[in-house]
């Protein structure tokens, strides 16, 4: 009875042949081509208006990404680390390196082809602009990045291009984005959430980016950048009135989506907490021209107008001044009158301050107006977070030109342009709190301190230029240009950070608390996702790399 | 017992010449062995007892002999002569030679002809046990497989891996296979661990452990290759009463137990009180001086914390306002301490579980029928589980040719508990709830079962630090919940045909279905989601699964047999979800989505099919050498055409030499040995959609100026990946089993080495690409390991017997390539921070995380205050994955008595501990716990190292809560990972058999009394000891990181009882 082995065989054969056959039947019921993902859309059946939303929304993100730490370095608000090395560590930058490259720049190079190819020229013009803004910044950060290899689905290690050739590669974006904005357009993008579509204001952003890259190139290139902006003034399309400034309006929506301004929502709640100010900055504003600069109440809230005395509240008043320190130097509280920061690279715990430090005012988190009442802040308080990021503002611009026309002589006089650059700044200041829900609050307080705006402002301006006036050398004027420029910049450390490297000013800066906290970065890290995933990154040998426009010297900086 | 039934299927129709009738009984009690197999020597014919167990043979001429036999018996050959009726006594013996285990596709096979190792436990292992999750019941027990709790919270998940990680950012869990076909056993979590995800439940949990008959566990590619993908990471074969196929004396049986359920938890000091540098105060930490020195210190006794309460100083004027008719009430304030405000807030939670089962029928029909319901209470207060479970399976020989046997399961999971989110001692983390999150570090001064947890006024939270940023973890308890409600169903059938003499054709049909509403629901008034958030998540998933698979066994003459089986499987995985978040509550209390301002909604489907086809044949020689070769072709879904094939083979063989040569017969010595070698080949395909590029879209992604929503289409940062191929992975293992002194000491030793390659791996992109994923074959892993176990029986002396089994595993997992340059990629954690990582050379799951700075001479630099500097960019930090792993089970048998002891050990294994960290970095437990074992917190200490300016000694001195918080155990990570070795009474179990004597006057068959513990003690040995610190804890969730500990709950101690009364 035994079987021949082929018996075996053809038997196995036939077995295989009925199992194929019924799998088959009951495969057939069931399919394998499950590749598409249902419950998303494609570049087929997208929409060009949702993309240029999205990059709109994307550069908000990215905006306040790399403020952050140029506010923090510049001692507009306080740095949270004992030392510089920590301070810019390669941790800090991947969300802000993910944020430029896969959020906006992917975004932009899908829209594109899509706005050339229906003629939507406004929407490729402002994609350029925006995109443009962004290498910028990233250079300014970093220093050399990728560029011309970036964006690629078939290269995952792309090369750096150098900031220089970057920067060149920005002027002509923005060129080919003026060129955009001045086509004709099959409609326009009146999506638009900066410009609601104004072909005219969105030119002007764009020739005030040319003159920021102008500036930044001045220790390098001042030929170049003379002649660039005399271009650029003379071309007269730049940001000058309110209605132009390069801002992103945030809303006081809580959920759904949250569109309240980030630092606003970090600090706006029933526990507080979030940011602490900078003690300096703070103490500028308050004292540094023997009056209080009319734009403190409007740049922070104090939630207490005492001062602590309860060592568990603020650790630092028992501690004696650093000996680094001047006499110059605030330590500890910069007032007696409840303004409550952190000294420069402060790494200590946080103690039950949340709802006592000082928080961001109405300008321009859309926090609440600081009229003394010295209560805590909550949710919604104040304008809910209706505030801006100030990109360019106009008196930005005039900040520009005043450090121009004083270091390389372009059209205009210096003393005239930071004369309006201060009176916009105070203006626009104002103008966006009034625009608030703040603004009734605003008015009562200043008429019950027969406190009258206007002569506020000249007498700041007054002093100022006395001082100017005063300052007897080019540096001297350069440090006021620099320190008001600096005090107008509140809420935007990216021109912070570029006027410190630029100019070394203001000077004087708070010293860091520990005597010893290292060289001041010259550029950031490279974000360590970059460096680990990337085969051809290369981490820079210390932060005192600077970027390829600043030849400053050594030590210029602390 | 399919063998048996394939031994019956071997009767053929030779010439009858007489019948010889007899009952097969157990010779310990009599009873009647149903199924037992009865062979006539030399031959292939053979018959198997009835339900009473009964058999008629027919025998030829030349017959002389009976072979008696069945599983656990040791079998007897009984001449024939001239008798007509023999009936026999089968001795129980477990070491039996004929051990058979339930392989691959349920295939009944004798153990010593597996080329590869396979464990099986017997219910007795795994029923009456005070955990819910047949995951953590198997803890400890099977060598190579290392399972761990994500926390002792009930019904939160648990982690398996079987043999350590075949993949870097895949699923490594293995599969369940229950009765036959796939069971879903997803942890279908919401948000990662920093997203509430730490109480979500492995869906295992639907299993009744009560119901289970035997779990087999197959942990290598030569066992698993017919599974699939699937069985890639291990399979466990689950058989529950319902789906056996042994035929069963009518019976019923209903068992009752009752547990308690006690948290661990740690030791606190009592002398210091809350505050920080020596100063009274109402903080997180608990540096204040001692109340003797605040009583006696001015800078101390004039300090407001004591004489007034902390309510009165909370920064919110409105808040405190309505706390001061409270802290009026209390008249004349004095701190004290409360020693057990911590250990008031947990409760000893109580387990019941209720078990009925029915049996019956005969050697035609066979019924069970089971009933479930198990009720535990979490040791925090409203935390819990119940679970439901009906079942029940029919058997039946539908005709000569035809057999059936289908089950029918329904699982009613409802499982409770106050949200848990990951903290590491500052609250929790990432904005979302956890009610343990500042529990265990509560200073000693904090009456947190006394005071008020709620603001009168709108029923908000408050609590002692005053600004109020703490969420009281009693209002917690009372305003947030998290609910997980399963409803499940589950049946499988199986046909089997006899198509022709040899030739068995079986269809196995799956259906396994289950919905799942998870909800979050918290009120308004809390610290996170202040407003109230309510989400619900609805997860419909159903797998079908059909095989048909066709079997042959041809006996070859005496000395050979070949048997051979191919066989065909469907699968189809389908999961519906709809997610709906509402934020913005109206009415406190009420959570429909219409009580609530903000709704976003999203839904979507994941659906996947795979189509295999497998073939195995074995070979049998001369019964000691064993052969068996495998392989199965798979189609699948889930990548593109030209890649959806993939053929994978495997073999392996076994050698008995104590059979194969005549001089090892009869040894007293080596009474068993064999020799086994396996190699063995297996798939694995990726997550569905991942070769495809697709755009995000928002239909709220803004409100402009003037309101109105804003649309958003982005492309997505996963790069779709269109030349995804399938990834295969590779094992050889080579075992030894054998029996020593007449089968009085028994081994099983395995090694194994798997490689994967060309890893389906989730891997990171520089984000310059455009693009920060997509899924792409990189990568090679190694892991090699040997698990060993032994037992044997220690003293056998009359009615006493010690019997011990002893369980190790070392498994070691190598990251050996990530494809080109890549250096590493972050499994789990914080991104770019703290977490695990696949470093190229080194063990996986490398825990990296925020160092101290050094010199080159490896000094530690120190600031201008005195204190540690941290790294800049995450270093090295440990190894979580534990050198070995052992567990020593001790059995003391006397008379009716059993007494089960199982200690485990777990040797080395990096663990970063929130809880240490916490309480150690503020003050709750010291070093030594306290003043009293000689801690003085008033003495400045100087953190050994150099001056990070000038490089000289560092001399500057720092306060105690400098050294511990500001140093070691908060800023940076380096101070809280610690040597996870852990000694560990792991269940004690003390059973006793009432007398069957007295039992049979109440007609009662049996009855047993059991007391049961788990977990009973245990010490991590480089923990301080006060923390009492478990390390058996999985902070990042389920999946594939290792090693973390984010204060999601200790772990829980649970003891109780069992009657089980059998009629």
């Amino acid at each position: 009875m035994v079987l021949s082995i082929n018996n075996t065989y053809t038997m196995i054969n036939k077995i295989s042949t009925l199992v194929l056959t019924l799998c088959v039947v009951v495969v057939s019921s069931c399919k394998l081509d499950l590749l598409d993902n249902p419950n998303a859309v494609t570049t087929n059946n997208t929409d060009i208006n949702y993309l240029l939303n999205s990059i709109e929304l994307t550069y908000k993100d990215h905006f306040n990404q790399m403020s952050d730490p140029g506010m923090r370095l510049t001692r507009m608000l306080n740095q949270g680390a004992a030392i510089y090395d920590n301070a810019v560590s390669p941790n800090n930058f991947s969300g802000a390196w993910e944020t430029a490259y896969a959020g906006l720049m992917t975004d932009v190079k899908t829209l594109l082809p899509l706005a050339e190819a229906g003629e939507l020229y406004v929407h490729a013009g402002i994609a350029r602009t925006l995109r443009a803004s962004v290498l910028i910044n990233l250079v300014d950060a970093f220093g050399d990045i990728p560029y011309t290899q970036a964006i690629d689905a078939t290269n995952f290690n792309p090369g750096v291009d150098t900031g220089k050739s970057i920067y060149d590669a920005a002027l002509a974006e923005l060129d080919k984005a003026i060129a955009n904005f001045k086509a004709t357009s099959k409609g326009g993008a009146t999506g638009d959430l900066i410009y609601s579509g104004s072909t005219d204001n969105w030119i002007r952003a764009a020739n005030s980016l040319k003159l920021k890259i102008y500036l930044n190139r001045r220790l390098t290139d001042p030929t170049g950048s003379t002649s660039g902006i005399n271009t650029l003034i003379a071309g007269n399309q730049l940001i000058s009135t309110a209605a132009q400034n390069f801002t992103f309006k945030f809303g006081s929506n809580l959920t759904n989506p949250d569109t309240r301004h980030p630092r606003y929502a970090g600090q706006y709640s029933p526990t507080g907490g979030g940011d602490y100010q900078s003690n300096s900055y703070m103490g500028a504003l308050y004292s540094a021209k023997g009056f209080q600069d009319p734009r403190i109440r409007y740049y922070f809230y104090r939630q207490t107008i005492k001062n602590p005395t309860d060592v568990n509240a603020l650790r630092c008043i028992t501690n004696t001044k650093p000996t680094h320190y001047t006499d110059a130097d605030v330590f500890c509280l910069p007032t007696s009158v409840g303004y409550w920061g952190r000294d420069h690279l402060n790494n200590e715990g946080i103690p039950p301050d949340g709802l006592l430090r000082t928080a961001w005012g109405v300008y321009p988190a859309g926090g609440l107006y600081d009229n003394d009442a010295g209560t805590p802040v909550s949710l919604g308080a104040g304008a809910g977070g209706a505030g801006i990021q100030p990109i360019i503002m106009r008196s930005f611009v005039d900040f520009m030109l005043a450090e121009s026309a004083l270091t390389l002589g372009t059209t205009g006089v210096a003393k005239d342009l930071l004369k309006s650059a201060i009176e916009k700044s105070m203006a626009d200041v104002r103008a966006m709190a009034l625009g608030t829900t703040e603004s009734s609050k605003i008015s009562t307080f200043e008429a019950a301190q027969n406190f009258v705006w206007a002569n506020e402002v000249t007498k700041y301006v007054t002093k100022v230029l006395a001082d100017y006036d005063a300052a007897t050398t080019t540096d001297a004027k350069l440090n006021i240009i620099g320190t008001e420029y600096w005090l107008a910049l509140h809420g935007n450390g990216i021109e912070g950070y570029n006027l410190y490297r630029r100019t070394g000013k203001p000077a004087n800066q708070q010293p860091a608390l520990d005597p010893n906290p290292g060289a001041f970065p010259r550029s950031y890290y490279y974000p360590s996702t970059y460096i680990i995933r990337n085969a051809n990154a290369k981490q820079k040998a210390s932060l005192t790399v600077p970027v390829f426009w600043d030849n400053n010297r050594d030590g210029l900086l602390k | 017992m399919s063998m048996l039934l394939t031994c019956s299927l071997l009767i053929s129709s030779w010439a009858q010449d007489r019948k010889i009738r007899g009952r097969v009984t157990a010779a310990e009690d009599g009873a009647p062995i149903p199924g037992a197999s009865v062979v006539l020597k030399g031959t292939s014919r053979g018959v198997n007892t009835d339900a009473d167990g009964n058999y008629s043979i027919s025998v030829s001429d030349g017959g002389k002999v009976l072979i008696f036999s069945f599983v656990g018996t040791a079998a007897q050959e009984i001449e024939i002569g001239n008798r007509s009726t023999i009936d026999i006594q089968l001795v129980a013996d477990a070491k039996s030679l004929q051990e058979v285990v339930v392989t691959a596709q349920g295939i009944v096979r004798e153990k010593k002809a597996l080329g590869y190792a396979v464990t099986t436990l017997d219910n007795r292992s795994i029923e009456d046990r005070p955990q819910a999750d047949v995951g953590r019941i198997l803890q400890g027990k099977i060598p190579g497989v290392n399972i761990t709790a994500t926390s002792g919270v009930s019904g939160t998940g648990t982690n398996i891996n079987i043999r350590g990680f075949s993949s870097i950012t895949g699923s490594t869990q293995p599969l369940f296979v229950v009765d036959g076909v796939p069971f879903n056993s997803s942890t279908n979590s919401r948000g990662g661990f920093t997203g509430g995800g730490q109480s979500a439940s492995s869906r295992f949990l639907d299993i009744d452990p009560n119901n289970i008959e035997n779990i087999s566990v197959l942990k290598g590619l030569a066992a698993t290759v017919t599974y699939g993908d699937q069985g890639r990471n291990g399979v466990i074969l689950v058989t529950t009463k319902n789906g056996s196929k042994k035929a069963r004396p009518t019976e019923i049986t209903l068992t009752q137990s009752v547990f308690t359920n006690k948290a661990n938890l740690p030791s606190y000091q009592n002398d210091y009180v809350g505050g920080f540098q020596q100063n009274l105060g109402y903080f997180f930490s608990n540096f204040g001086p001692t109340l003797t020195e605040a009583l006696a210190y001015p800078s101390q006794n004039t300090n407001t914390a004591l004489t007034q309460h902390p309510y009165a100083f909370l920064t919110n004027a409105t808040l405190r306002a309505a706390m001061a008719p409270y802290v009026a009430s209390l008249g004349q304030y004095q701190m004290q301490v409360y020693p057990d405000n911590v250990k008031d807030f947990f409760r000893t939670g109580v387990i019941s579980n209720t078990s009925l089962n029915l049996s019956g029928g005969n050697e035609r029909v066979g019924y069970n029928l089971s009933v479930g319901y198990n009720r535990e209470q979490g040791y925090i207060p409203e935390n819990g589980l119940t679970r439901l479970n009906i079942g029940a399976g029919i058997r039946a020989q539908l005709n000569k040719k035809l057999s059936i046997n289908s089950s029918f399961n329904f699982a009613n999971t409802d499982q409770f508990t106050p949200p848990l989110n990951a903290g590491t001692g500052n609250n929790t983390l990432s904005g979302f709830p956890s009610v343990l999150a500042n529990v265990l570090y509560t200073p000693r001064q904090v009456d947190l079962m006394g005071w008020p947890f709620e603001n009168p006024v709108d029923g908000g939270t408050v609590y002692f630090r005053s600004g109020n940023d703490i969420p009281n973890p009693r209002w917690i308890l009372k305003n947030y919940k998290t609910t997980d409600v399963v409803n499940r169903f589950f049946t499988t059938t199986n046909l089997t045909y006899d198509i022709a003499k040899n030739l068995v054709l079986l269809y196995k049909v799956g259906l396994d279905t289950y919905n799942e509403n998870q909800e979050y629901k918290f009120n308004k008034g809390g610290v996170d989601f202040v407003n109230g958030f309510y989400n619900t998540y609805d997860i419909k998933n159903t797998i079908w699964d059909n095989s048909l698979i066709v079997s042959y066994t041809r006996p070859m003459g005496d000395h050979f047999t070949v048997s051979g089986r191919l066989g065909g499987n469907m699968r189809n995985d389908k999961t519906n979800s709809t997610f709906v978040s509402s934020q913005n509550q109206l009415a406190r209390n009420l959570f429909r989505h219409s009580n609530f301002i903000d709704n976003v909604a999203s839904n979507g489907e994941v659906e996947q099919t795979r189509i295999g086809v497998f073939g195995e044949i074995t070979a049998d020689v001369n019964d000691y050498l064993y052969l068996n070769l495998a392989a199965r072709n798979d189609w699948t879904s889930t990548v593109e055409v030209p890649n959806r094939q993939i053929f994978y083979p495997s073999g392996s063989i076994s050698f008995v030499p104590t059979s194969a040569f005549s001089g090892l017969q009869g040894s007293k010595l080596l009474s068993f040995l064999k020799l086994r070698a396996g190699i063995g080949t297996s798939a694995g395909f990726p997550y569905p959609y991942s070769t495809r590029n697709v755009l995000n879209q928002s239909a709220r992604g803004w409100l402009n100026s003037s309101g109105t929503t804003v649309q958003t289409h982005s492309v997505d940062n996963t790069l779709g990946n269109p030349n995804l191929k399938p990834e295969l992975h590779t094992e050889i293992e080579f075992g030894l089993e054998g029996r020593l002194l007449s089968n009085r000491v028994s081994f099983d030793i395995t090694a194994y080495q798997r490689n994967t390659r060309d890893l389906i791996t989730n891997s990171p992109l520089d984000a310059s690409t455009g693009y920060t994923a997509t899924t792409i074959n990189i990568g090679k892993i190694r892991n090699e390991g040997i698990e060993i176990s032994l037992s044997g029986t220690a003293i056998k002396r009359g009615d006493f017997a010690w019997d011990l089994t002893g369980v190790f595993s070392r498994n070691v997992p190598k990251v050996l390539d990530l494809g080109g340059t890549l250096q590493e990629v972050q499994i789990a954690g914080f991104g770019g921070g703290l977490g695990n990582y696949a470093v190229v050379g080194k063990p996986f799951n490398l825990i990296k995380g925020t160092g101290y700075r050094r010199n080159d001479q490896g000094q530690l630099q120190i600031d201008a205050s005195g204190n540690l500097l941290t790294t800049t960019s995450p270093v090295e930090l440990g190894n979580p994955n534990p050198a070995f792993t052992s567990s020593l089970i001790n059995e003391f048998k006397y008379k009716s008595l059993t007494l089960s002891v199982m200690l485990s050990y777990r040797h080395g294994g990096a663990m970063y501990s929130s809880t240490a960290g916490a309480l150690l970095g503020r003050g709750l437990v010291s070093v030594d716990n306290g003043k009293l074992a000689g801690t003085d917190r008033a003495q400045t200490i100087i953190v050994p190292g150099v001056k990070n300016a000038d490089g000289t000694v560092n001399d500057v001195q720092v306060t105690a809560s400098d050294f511990y918080f500001n140093n070691y155990y908060f800023f940076g990570d380096e101070g809280r990972i610690f040597d996870g070795s852990t000694i560990r009474l792991q269940e004690v179990s003390l059973a006793w058999q009432l007398p069957k004597k007295a039992l049979s006057k109440l007609s009662i068959k049996g009855a047993s009394l059991s007391l049961f513990g788990n977990n009973l003690w245990y010490r991590a040995l480089y923990f301080p000891k006060n923390l009492n610190f478990d390390t058996d804890n999985l902070g990042l969730g389920v999946g594939n990181g290792l090693g973390f500990e984010f204060l999601t709950g200790p772990s829980a101690r649970r003891l109780g009882g069992t009657l089980k009364i059998t009629f």
